[in-house]
This record gives C-alpha cells, structure tokens and sequence, in this order.
C-alpha cells in the first residue's frame, strides 16, 4: 500500500512534513515529528521541526524558533497515553519549550530527543547525515502497524492471483479437476432431464393407450439406462474432480511449507527478534492448511455452484420461461439472506472468539501456576473463575446454535415457499382442458428444485472462505518477501582452517539504523586468546559476540578473522569455526546424543562420550535411566539448569570451533554447577580464542585481557590486575561493589 | 495533612519539601480502580518522594494545584462515537470521535477492550494510546451496534 493512503486510511495524519513548511525553513531538515495535542492537552496540528542549527514549531506559520546550540538538555516524560517532551536551556530556568503528544509519535520524538542529546555530546555525527528525515518519520509512526501485520492493508487481487501462481507446475491436475467438476455438474442436470422425458414420453403415452407394451418398455430402459450412465458418470467425474484437487492442495501446501520453512532459514535474527515464534509457526502449519482447504475445494465448490445455478437458470427458463423465471428470480433474495445471516454469525463469532480467548487465559494462567493456586489454596476460587468464563462463552456457543438453527428453516422455507409457488402456478397448467404443461416437464422442475439449495449456500460462504484464504496466503507470502539480512559474498573466501585472530576496526552497529550501540570500536585478539567483556547490561558486549558470528552485519567499519573481512568469509566455514555457550542453551527434543552430536552429526559414540566427560556431562547422563538415549527437550525428560548448561557445553566441545563464544554461561546456577561449569569451559577454552562474557567478575579471572564497555565503547583494557590499579576506573569500582557484596554475603552467614 | 506544597511553573510541577524544591509528577497507584486516592510523587529519576493516600489529605490550595496538574498528566482519549470497525489481516482498525477530534487508531485482532467492574471500557491501540469510553449507554445506536461484538 503506498505511503500516503496508509497514512491517511489508517492513521488520520500526514505522511511527511508538508512541502510549505520545508520551504519556509530555511536550514537542512534532518528530523521531525507531528505534535498532536497542544499544552492543554486538546486537539493540535503542528510539526516540531529539527534542521542542522535550529529547532521550529510550526502551526499554520513557523511559530518559534530555538537554536539547537541552546538546549542543555531535554526531559521525556509520559502519562497515561500522552508524552512530553521539555527542552530545557538551564536548571534555573523556566523550558525552553514543552511539546505534548499522544503515544503514537513518541517513537518519533524519542529519536527527536536521542538526536539532540548525541549532538549536546557531538558522537555519530556520520551514521546521522545519512539518515532520510521523511523515511524515519514514516519508519517510526508506522512501525507498530508494519510489525502487527508486515505492511498495511491486504490487496487482495495480488494475493490471490499470487497463490494461484503456486498451481502452475500441476496445470495438468488441475485441468483434470476442473474437468471432473464441470462434467459432475452438467451431467448432474441430466437425470431430472430424462425423468421427465420418462413421464412425458413412456409412462403418459403408455396409459393414454398412445404407446404399445413393447415400445413403452423399451424406450423406458433405453431412458433408465441413460439414467444409470448419467449417475455413474456423475460419480466417475465427481471422483477425479475431488482426488485431483485434493491432492493437489496438499502438493501446493507442501510446496509452500518447504519454500517457508527454507526461506526461514535463511533469514537473520533481526527477523525473529521481531514476530513471535507462535505466530511463524501457526503460518507454516494452520496457514498452510488453510490453503489446501482452499485449493482443494473452495475455487472449484465456488466455480462449480455459479455454474450450477447458472445452468439451472437457463435449463428451467428454457423448458418452460414462466416457472423458470418463477424459480430463479427469488435466487438473489435467497443470497442475500445468506449474506445477512454471514454477517450476523460473523458478530457472533467474534463475541465466542473473545470469550473463549477468557477461558484460555484462565487455563494458561492456572496450568503453568497450579503450585501457587495449591499453596495458596485457591483451588475453589479458580473453579469458580473458571466457571464463570465457561458460562459466557458457552452461552455464546447457545447464540451460535439459536442463530443457524433460527435461520436454515427460515431459508428451506423460502426455498419450500417457491417450490409451493411453482406448484401452484404449475397446477392449473396440468389440470385444464388444454394443458400447457406436461407432467414429465413439471417433475423436471421439482428435481432440479431440490438442487438449488446447496450452491446457494456454498455462494453464501464464499466471502467467508475467500477472507479466509486470502489471510493465510498474505500472512505466508509476508514471511517470503522476508529478505535476509545477511548475505553470501558473490565469491566468499572458504577458510578451511581458521586460526583465530580478530579485529575489529572501527565498528559502528546500531539495531534500528538509529541508536548507535557500538561507536567506533577498534580491538584486536590473537589465537588462543582469551577476552573477557565486561560491563554495565546494554553497553554492547553481547552485540560484540553476535557480530563477530555474524548474526548482523557492522553498520560501519570491518571485522576481520585472519586477516578477512567476515563479510568476505563463506558463510558455512565461518559457522563451523564458531561455538556459542549460551545463558540460557537450548536443547531440542530428541536423546542427549543428539543434541551434543547436533553440530557434527557423524560423530562416533566415542568422540560423544569423550566431550561429555570433558563438558562434566557424563557422570550426570548416566545417572539417567535411559543414559545418553534419555530424551530431552519439549515433552522429554527435563534437565536442571546446569544439567542443560554442560550438555551445550559438551556440544561445542565436540563441535571443535576455533573461537568460541561464553555469554553468561554461569548465571543463575548454584555455586557447586558454576564450579562444574566453570571447569568443563576451562578445558573447553584450551587452544581457542575466547570471548566471555559475564557479570560475575570472579569467572572472568583466567581471561588474558579483560575489555570493558560502556555505552558501546571500550573504555578500559588490560589484564584483571592492570585493571584494578586504576584508580576509580570502571572495572576497579565494579570489582569492589562485588567484592563488598560477597563480603556482607560472608559476614551474613 | 502533608507537611508539603505543591507549585506549577511553566507547566511543570514541583513539591516544596523540607526548604528543597523539586520537579515532580504524579502517577496513580491504582489507574483504573481508584482514581481518587493512593498517589505516588516521584521525582525525574522516578523515585518515590511521597506517597499521598487522599486528596483530603491535601490543603484546599494545594488540592486545586495537584487537580490542575494531575488532569493534564492523567491524559486520555475518550471516545464519543464509533464511525467504523473493521477486521483486516491481523489488526481491527476503528474509526472513532474523540474528545479531541476523529481519530484512527489499531489494536491487534487478539486485543480486545477491557471491560471494567463500573462498566467502562478502556481500548489499547498499537502504539500504547488508550481510548475510554465512559458511559456505553450515553453512544448513538450505531456506536453501540458497532461495538456490541467487543463488549457484549
């Protein structure tokens, strides 16, 4: 959807700061935000306005006019669902300006302030000039819409014609489907056909003493005949329409599960920072199922039933006009009321929806948590809640059942209605000295009467199952439009055997383009060194493991490993060259052999058990009734922390990397597991380059060198004593706060 | 009564306490279920300066200045009228009247309005804004139609 009508359809506001005001300032714009409500907190259009040396509020004019070289500092504060921005000269002075908004330019006026500020302290000066004012205010108002559903209202047409694409390389399935549907319907008017030419031309003639025995019975079997091969070939073609197409929505569903499910992999982690793994899955199982339902009976059900009320319409209206107009002119009333009822369900769903979404939140609350409601001795109190949301919805669930049961009568009545209508203007026409209606004809219409129903009301769900489909295909089409953040150099250099040694030369990375968290970082690392990253939470330790992995690419500047730029580096050999012990592993489901042989796949059971007792993994695996075949991870037997944390670390022992990355791996465990954990990564780092991360200063003692960041920049570097003899340096006061710590903790006991 | 007072300036406020003036704001301790007492005064790094447990504690003057001030910084959107709901692709977008005008706002289609135990009803948009509606049985009869699926 294109900027402008995104803005105005589903925000109610400008796109971008409105061409008067850029050609009434005169400075270079580099930020703005729309200020939408005034200092009393009513109603307010004005733009704050940010250029390279001055400050604008502009309303219908440029209203006041500040000089950035003014502002001391700058105050955000928010309420309820309003923020504030105070932009203040001096403490002892009244502000120079207060600007008030609802929440949703906050992020605008986040970036407003966080810019301002990186001026007042001159950093960044670069990653900020290139920065497109209009893109970041469009970026920041929309982001939260962009997020929730990727990029703003569904066009239809593009989604549907784009799933249809999938049904290209089975062109031949699916004409066989369309044959077998089209056939099944035109065959099915034949019968009601031939019953009538049966009454009209064998049975009436044959009493009326118009036709002998003979001719009466062998017309009649020719008839009856043709009666048995129209059904049969009904079924025949009904057969190949719903094998062809049922399968065919499975190959479709399948291609677009593998596509999915490969395109994932290859996406970065910025992308899973972002959606929810719940939501990425629901796309790749009920999405995709969604589709199969569609393909291998929504497009032909839907074809199928216009061409049967069509082709009923012209067969009625063609053997006798009055009756067939009788009969299909109430067809529209009939769509309609479907439709009303469609609409009338569809509130109704939405109100089971919400109540049933009650009714889970009381069980995913109390499931988890059934020790707290058992300590407590809630366990009366949680029936009674959960009685109560059941009541509402299942009361809902009455509603759903009064409502169609109310309607589908009323419908067959209206349908009965016609069919007594037909009867009656029918009637006359048989029974009268001259009729003008034969009976075979009239019972022609009464088969194909009891046809009508159901296209009818397949074409009442069509908006339904369209809605349905056309929402799966965007939310699966969403996820492949996905692009990789990170690439595959056009010739990447394979580095069979990586020593080890790292630079990094002047990194710059910010997440979102904007905030810079790493600022011009230069280090370098030898093989076999071992680093510890040290430091407040936030200040960019843990970003410096992930670059150097290469989860993300640097904003600017070059990381080397051996002297190449790990951009340049063939992805799989870079992998292979890194291991990671996280704080928290993940295990997946399957026995603990696999997962410590996750990374290498071939290993011998040997070399398996071999990094397990290095990883001090064996004894506990053992104590296992199942041993190294106990399953583990979801629905598997359930490990301790510490458990979890050494079969991770026999995993990157057996892995073999080269450089190996530590992210607190020794938090939240007991100070017998750290001991256990700490001596299977001592033997793990041995011969490796080593980044550690950790809060704990007393695990990072073995480091070489001991880096520590703040605000994502090294600001001390040196061995632990080099560091602790700096006087009020950052590390020397961490050290003591924890040493202080330890000591209250001692004397305490 | 509390041994303090309150001023604004330039639309900030500040709590005169033991000869110091600090800047100061006000966040209410329960937002939704008791608006009238339990305020907690926090000073810019957002801690706690004082804890005032009614508005009777307050002096009359001192009342008038905390009720000026908490008004603006207890900001909310009250809807009026409902133009508009829509269900799309993930998101509900409404079309409402405010007191401060028309707005367009979205939640996420497993949002749904809160409805509270005296009856009002507080949406939560994408961006964090809330939206209230005071009084249901005060809406046009197209409001309430458009709201029943969410409240009924």
């Amino acid at each position: 959807m294109k900027t402008e009508l995104f803005f105005r359809q589903f925000l109610g506001q400008e796109e971008k700061l409105p061409q008067w005001i850029r050609e009434s300032i005169n400075d270079k714009i580099i930020l703005y935000s729309f200020v939408d409500l005034d200092s009393q907190y009513e109603s307010n259009q004005q733009w704050l306005v940010i250029g390279r040396d001055n400050l604008y509020i502009v309303g219908k004019s440029i209203e006041r006019e500040i000089k950035l070289a003014e502002i001391a500092s700058i105050k955000e504060s928010d309420s309820l669902s309003s923020t504030s921005l105070t932009f203040i000269k001096a403490h002892d002075l009244p502000p120079l300006l207060r600007v008030n908004s609802t929440l949703r330019q906050k992020p605008m006026l986040s970036q407003i302030k966080f810019y301002l500020e990186e001026i007042v302290s001159k950093n960044s000066h670069a990653l900020w000039d290139k920065l497109d004012a209009d893109s970041q205010y469009q970026k920041m108002i929309t982001q939260k819409v962009v997020e929730a559903q990727s990029s703003g209202k569904v066009e239809d047409r593009q989604t549907l014609g784009r799933l249809l694409t999938y049904l290209k390389p089975y062109r031949k399935d699916l004409a066989w489907g369309a044959c077998g549907a089209f056939g099944a319907t035109l065959i099915g008017l034949v019968p009601p056909y031939v019953s009538g030419k049966v009454i009209d031309h064998v049975v009436k003639p044959f009493q009326d003493g118009k036709l002998d025995l003979a001719e009466a019975m062998k017309i009649g079997w020719i008839l009856i005949a043709t009666l048995a091969v129209s059904y049969a070939m009904k079924e025949l073609f009904m057969w190949i329409r719903l094998r062809k197409m049922s399968i065919l929505g499975e190959k479709v569903a399948y291609d677009l599960r593998i596509e999915l499910y490969s395109h994932l992999q290859t996406l970065g982690l910025d992308f899973f920072a972002k959606k929810h793994s719940g939501s990425i899955i629901t796309r790749v199982s009920s999405d995709t199922d969604r589709i199969w339902d569609f393909i291998a009976f929504g497009i032909v059900e839907v074809s199928v039933s216009i061409m049967m009320l069509t082709s009923l319409a012209i067969v009625l209206i063609t053997l006798n006009p009055l009756l067939g107009l009788t009969m299909t002119i109430p067809v529209p009333l009939l769509l309609i009321s479907i439709y009303f009822h469609g609409e009338r369900m569809k509130r109704i769903f939405i109100r089971c929806w919400r109540k049933w979404s009650d009714v889970t939140s009381v069980l995913s609350d109390t499931i988890p948590g059934i020790q707290v409601v058992k300590a407590f001795n809630q366990e009366e109190r949680e029936k009674k809640r959960f009685h109560q949301k059941l009541d509402r919805v299942t009361n809902e669930f009455f509603n759903v059942h009064l409502s169609w049961t109310k309607f589908w009568p009323k419908l067959m009545l209206g349908i009965h209605a016609i069919t007594v209508l037909t009867w009656s203007l029918a009637f006359p026409k048989l029974v009268s000295s001259d009729p003008t209606l034969t009976a075979g004809v009239f019972v022609s219409f009464l088969l194909y009467m009891t046809m009508f129903s159901q296209p009818i009301e397949i074409i009442g769900q069509v908006t339904r199952m369209l809605n349905r489909a056309i929402s799966s295909a965007y939310r699966i089409f969403e996820i492949l439009d996905a692009q990789p953040s990170i690439f595959e150099s056009k010739s990447p250099i394979v580095l069979s055997d990586i020593k080890g040694n790292i630079e990094f030369k002047n990194v710059f990375y910010s997440y979102d383009g904007v905030r810079t968290v790493l600022k011009n970082m230069s280090f370098s690392v030898k093989q076999g060194e071992m680093i510890g990253l040290v430091g407040e939470s936030g200040g960019g330790k843990s970003t410096i493991t992930k670059l150097i992995a290469r989860f993300y690419d640097v904003t600017n500047g070059q990381i080397t490993i051996d002297g190449v730029d790990v951009k340049e580096i063939e992805t799989s050999s870079l992998k292979k060259s890194i291991g990671m012990v996280l704080q928290e592993p993940y295990l997946f489901h399957g026995s603990i052999a696999e997962n410590i042989a996750y990374a290498r796949p071939e290993a011998s059971l040997k070399e398996i058990i071999s990094a397990s007792k290095d990883g001090n993994a064996h004894d506990f695996i053992m104590r296992l009734p199942f041993g190294y075949d106990t399953v583990i991870g979801e629905r598997g037997h359930t490990l301790s922390g510490g458990e979890r944390q050494r079969v991770s670390i026999a995993r990157a022992i057996l892995a073999d990397p080269k450089i190996l990355i530590l992210d607190e791996a020794t938090s939240a465990v007991d100070t017998e597991t750290e001991r256990k954990i700490q001596e299977a990564l001592d033997r793990l780092a041995k011969g490796r380059t080593v980044f550690a991360v950790a809060h704990r200063l007393s695990t990072l003692q073995k480091a070489d060198r001991l880096i520590v960041i703040k605000k994502g920049e090294i600001v001390e570097s040196g061995t632990h004593q080099e560091l602790l003899q700096l006087v009020d340096g950052e590390y020397a006061k961490l050290h003591h706060m924890q040493s202080e710590l330890n000591a209250e903790f001692v004397k305490g006991e | 009564m509390l041994s303090a007072t309150f001023k604004i300036h330039q639309g900030r406020l500040f709590l005169l306490t033991e000869g110091r003036e600090i800047e100061a704001h006000i966040k209410s301790c329960f937002p939704w279920s008791e608006d009238k007492q339990f305020f907690s005064i926090r000073d810019s790094e957002d801690n706690e300066l004082v804890l005032l447990e009614s508005l009777d504690d307050l002096d009359p003057e001192n009342r008038s200045i905390f009720e000026e001030f908490w008004k603006m910084s207890n900001f909310i959107i009250r809807i009026t009228s409902v133009n508009h709901v829509e269900e799309d692709v993930e998101l509900r977008h409404f079309d409402v009247e405010t007191n401060i005008g028309k707005k367009l706002f979205q939640t996420k289609l497993e949002d749904w309005p809160d409805i509270m135990d005296d009856g009002r009803i507080l949406i939560k948009d994408l961006s964090g804004d809330l939206f209230l509606i005071e009084d249901l049985e005060s809406m046009d009869r197209k409001s309430l139609k458009l709201l029943e699926p969410y409240i009924a």
